[in-house]
């Protein structure tokens, strides 16, 4: 079983997710809110 | 020297409105989650849109009070990327791509290969009445032959999810494979399509 696993291990290339991606992000977590109604969350993005 | 916060002190910071700590968090843990989509997608672009999808995922759980803090933040966010990873191969399945060529033929992938109504009508009573002889099986052996058959998940990451070792995950999907068996002999029960 370790042989058949350690076979997956060559792809090891690393990368991170660009600025662009990171500051869509942030933007998205500032204007979303949350407004909540008896059971209900509705989800606003004043963008 | 620069005292490092641990993640749930700026998640905890964060469900109290502190967009910097989200900032942070996502600055510590992008590349390791990035290449952890990557190693798997090995695109590079959909590994950007998985991230983003995570977090969101993340963000909005957050905001709503959902997450219940045990310390493991990271392995939490792995586990909402690895979810979209299996998503985005499902959907690549659904939709295959066809490369244009001197041999292309377009009746290739208008056809209709989908089954008739009442083989429809059949695969779904089996589908269903499948539901529900899982459900008759024990939590443990439920657990992995979910993970496994319907989460496409190895048997190394039911291991790590459940907290078992490989041959104990191995052990549980055969048993729920032979409870599986018997309870369909026990009552006699069709599961054929054709």
């Amino acid at each position: 079983m370790e042989k058949v696993y350690s076979e997956q291990a060559k792809t090891c290339e690393v990368i991170q997710a660009g600025k662009a991606t990171v500051d869509r992000l942030l933007q998205f977590s500032r204007t979303l809110h949350l407004v909540e109604y008896k059971d209900f969350t509705f989800e606003a993005n004043l963008n | 020297m620069e005292l490092q916060i641990d993640d749930s002190a700026l998640v905890q910071d964060y469900i109290s409105g502190d967009e910097r700590a989200l900032e942070t968090l996502i600055h510590r843990h992008n590349q390791r989650i990035t290449s952890f989509i990557y190693s798997k997608v090995m695109d590079r672009d959909a590994a950007e849109d998985i991230f983003q999808d995570t977090f969101i995922k993340v963000i909005k759980t957050l905001k709503k009070g959902n997450y219940s803090e045990e310390g493991k933040f990271l392995p939490w966010v792995m586990r909402i990327a690895h979810n979209l990873i299996i998503d985005y191969f499902r959907k690549n399945k659904r939709m295959p791509k066809f490369e244009g060529g001197e041999d292309f033929n377009i009746f290739s992938v208008i056809g209709d290969d989908r089954p008739n109504i009442e083989r429809q009508l059949i695969k779904d009573q089996i589908d269903s009445d499948l539901n529900l002889l899982i459900d008759e099986l024990p939590d443990d052996q439920r657990e992995v032959l979910i993970m496994r058959i319907y989460k496409d998940m190895s048997f190394k990451e039911i291991s790590e999810s459940t907290g078992v070792s490989i041959n104990t995950a191995l052990g549980r999907m055969r048993y729920a494979l032979i409870n599986l068996r018997k309870i369909i002999q026990k009552n006699n029960i069709v599961l054929t399509n054709y």
